[in-house]
Order: C-alpha cells, then structure tokens, then sequence
C-alpha cells in the first residue's frame, strides 16, 4: 500500500490536471477567439469604435486568467500574444485597415493553434 | 536572476522526492528500467531550471510521470516473478562449475577482459579458483570462489565466535545521543565516570563516543581551543 497509494495519487493527479487545464485551454482560447471574430467582423464594417471595445473586452479576458497561462504556456508564445494584441491595439487607433485586419487574423490564429497543440491527437504526440 | 534559483531549487527538491520515494535501491544497484528514469529525470530537471521561457509545469509533470511510471513498475515486479523477469531480466551464469560459459559472455556481451577484471575487483584473480560467476541484473558480477579456495570461517574450526553488535554513536561532536545510550542499557553517569577515566571532564570535549557490543567505551577528546564544528 506504501507503493500504491503515491501511484494512484501521481495518476489521479496527472489525470486531473490534463482534463482540467485542456478544458481551461479550450473554453478560453474559444471565447477569445469568438471575441476576435466580432473584432474582425466591426473591421471588416470599418466600425472602428466597436472593435476598439470588443478588442477591450478580449484582451481583458486574455488579462484575466494570466497566471494559468503563465503556468501552462510557452512564456515566448505569451509575449508573442501580448504584443500582438498591442499591435492591434494601436492600429485600429490608427483606423489602419490592412495591418489590423492582418494583425487580428494573425491573433485568431495563434489562440487556434494554442488549442490545436493540447488535443489528444496522433500528430501531436509525434 | 532570484527566478532561475527559485526554480532551480523548486526541481532540485522534486528530483529528491522523487528519488526517495522510489527507494534505496535506485542511489546503489539500478535496474535497466531504474537507470533510465535517473538519466530522464536528472535532464528534465535541467532545462526547465536554465531557461526561464519554459513553464516550470513542463518539468515537473514528466518527472511525475516518470515517478509514478517507475514506481508502478518496481511494484508490479514486485507482486509476479514472471513481470520481474521481464522488466528486470535474469541474473546470467558466467561461469558454472569452474567452466566458463562461452555463449552467456556472448549473449550479454561481455568479453573475458570484463570477466577477468571483475574477478580481481573480487579478490579473486586466478579464475581457476572460481566455482561460480553470475552477473546480476544490475551489471554487477556476483563470485562464488571454490569450497577449497574460500577463506576460513570460525564455523570450519567449529568456534562460536560471541555476538557482535553494531556499536552505537553515544556523542558526537560534544552532542550526547540519548536514544543511543538508552539502547545500550547505560545511563549518563556510567558515561561521565568513564569519560573521566579517560581525562575528560564534560560531554562538550568529547569529539567522538561510542560503545560496542561487549560494553567497550571508545572515546576521543576535542583538539584543545579547537572550535571548529566537526559535523
């Protein structure tokens, strides 16, 4: 029992906390994404106040569960993410149509490929 | 520069855990599966440790992995014999009767340069003095030399020899080790007066005490001025 119990502890722990930080991956990196989506679709219109608040309320929902992704992520890829988003930031100020259109879909792409790289698929564990 | 020796220190202290839970045996004899999981682990811990861009997550759960992995493994070679054989493998006679065995060299890749030396590590450096050689699962070579060529024990002269305890550090350092003077059924002032036998006068001089299984007092004095800690 001495053996057992620590292995089943580790395994339960490792179990659990694979299933939890895929779904916090996955419902965040949806919601953000979903929220990029409405930021593309006020560009897209040119509403450039819209996508101003709607970028607003992405990056607090990026801000908000900060420390997880400090935990579970590639420190570089956060940077990446943090500049990108300040980038956007700076050219729907702008009213810059092409670099924030670009610089949105660049975002909407890396918070996909965030996701893609936590699924339980062959690929990735080759 | 206080991050990388955070989390220099955070795996360091996993690596012992890690390495305590999984028994004495992994620090002296490991078993292939058990050398494998050193040589992961002590690389894990290292390159989370030097690079800050890394999570620390990223060290951490496959050491886990490689923890309970390993652990599950001992503990199923330790419930079927079959299971052991398998993940352990099987000691290999090398030498069976005083003949070697040309095919076990062969098979586990050892050459007669490797038998030869590992006989003199063993004290045994003429080979025709082996009756048996077996390498164990942990690469080491067991020798059994021939009944004539052994060294005599007392039971050869039919002596029974007293019994022989472990001796039992009483003070260590000028620090008295109640625990051990209560094992060896004395009190303090049987100490003092044969410390005082010996010239010294406190616990607090003495660098080393301990007693053997007949009762034999072994004690020696601190240096004079010395203040340095000896422990």
């Amino acid at each position: 029992m001495r053996t057992l119990l620590p292995i089943i502890v580790i395994t339960l722990l490792l179990l659990g906390g694979s299933y939890t930080s895929h779904r916090f991956i996955q419902t965040t990196t949806q919601m953000i994404g979903d929220q990029l989506d409405t930021v593309e679709g006020s560009l897209a219109q040119q509403k450039w106040e819209a996508a101003k608040n709607e970028l607003t309320t992405a990056e607090q929902s990026w801000e908000k569960s900060d420390i997880w992704w400090t935990v579970l992520l590639d420190h570089q890829e956060i940077e990446a993410i943090d500049l990108s988003l300040k980038r956007l930031e700076k050219n729907i100020e702008a009213q810059d149509f092409s670099h924030s259109i670009g610089e949105v879909s660049t975002l909407k792409l890396r918070f996909k490929s965030i996701y893609e790289s936590v699924k339980l698929t062959v690929k990735n564990i080759f | 520069m206080i991050v990388v020796v955070l989390r220099t220190l955070i795996l360091y202290a996993l690596v012992i855990v890690a390495l305590r839970m999984m028994g004495k045996r992994e620090i002296g004899q490991l078993q292939p599966f058990e050398l494998v999981v050193i040589l992961m682990i002590s690389d894990l811990a290292v390159v989370p440790s030097e690079n800050v861009g890394i999570p620390l997550l990223s060290g951490i759960i496959p050491i886990l992995v490689l923890l309970s992995a390993s652990m599950t493994l001992a503990w199923i070679s330790l419930k079927s014999e079959r299971a052991r054989d398998i993940i352990c493998g099987k000691p290999s006679i090398l030498i069976e009767r005083g003949k070697i065995l040309e095919d076990e060299l062969k098979k586990n890749c050892y050459n007669l340069t490797d038998l030869l030396e590992e006989l003199r590590l063993k004290n045994v450096p003429n080979i025709a003095d082996v009756e048996y050689a077996i390498l164990e699962n942990n690469g080491q070579v067991s020798v059994i030399p021939k009944s004539q060529k052994r060294p005599a024990i007392p039971e050869d002269f039919q002596i029974t020899p007293p019994f022989e305890g472990l001796p039992l550090a009483l003070i260590l350092d000028g620090k008295l080790n109640q625990r051990n003077l209560d094992k060896s059924n004395k009190d303090l002032d049987w100490l003092r007066s044969e410390l005082q036998k010996q010239t010294i006068l406190r616990i607090e001089d003495v660098l080393l005490a301990s007693i053997d299984s007949s009762g034999k007092l072994f004690a020696q004095a601190k240096l004079r001025g010395s203040k340095n800690n000896h422990r």
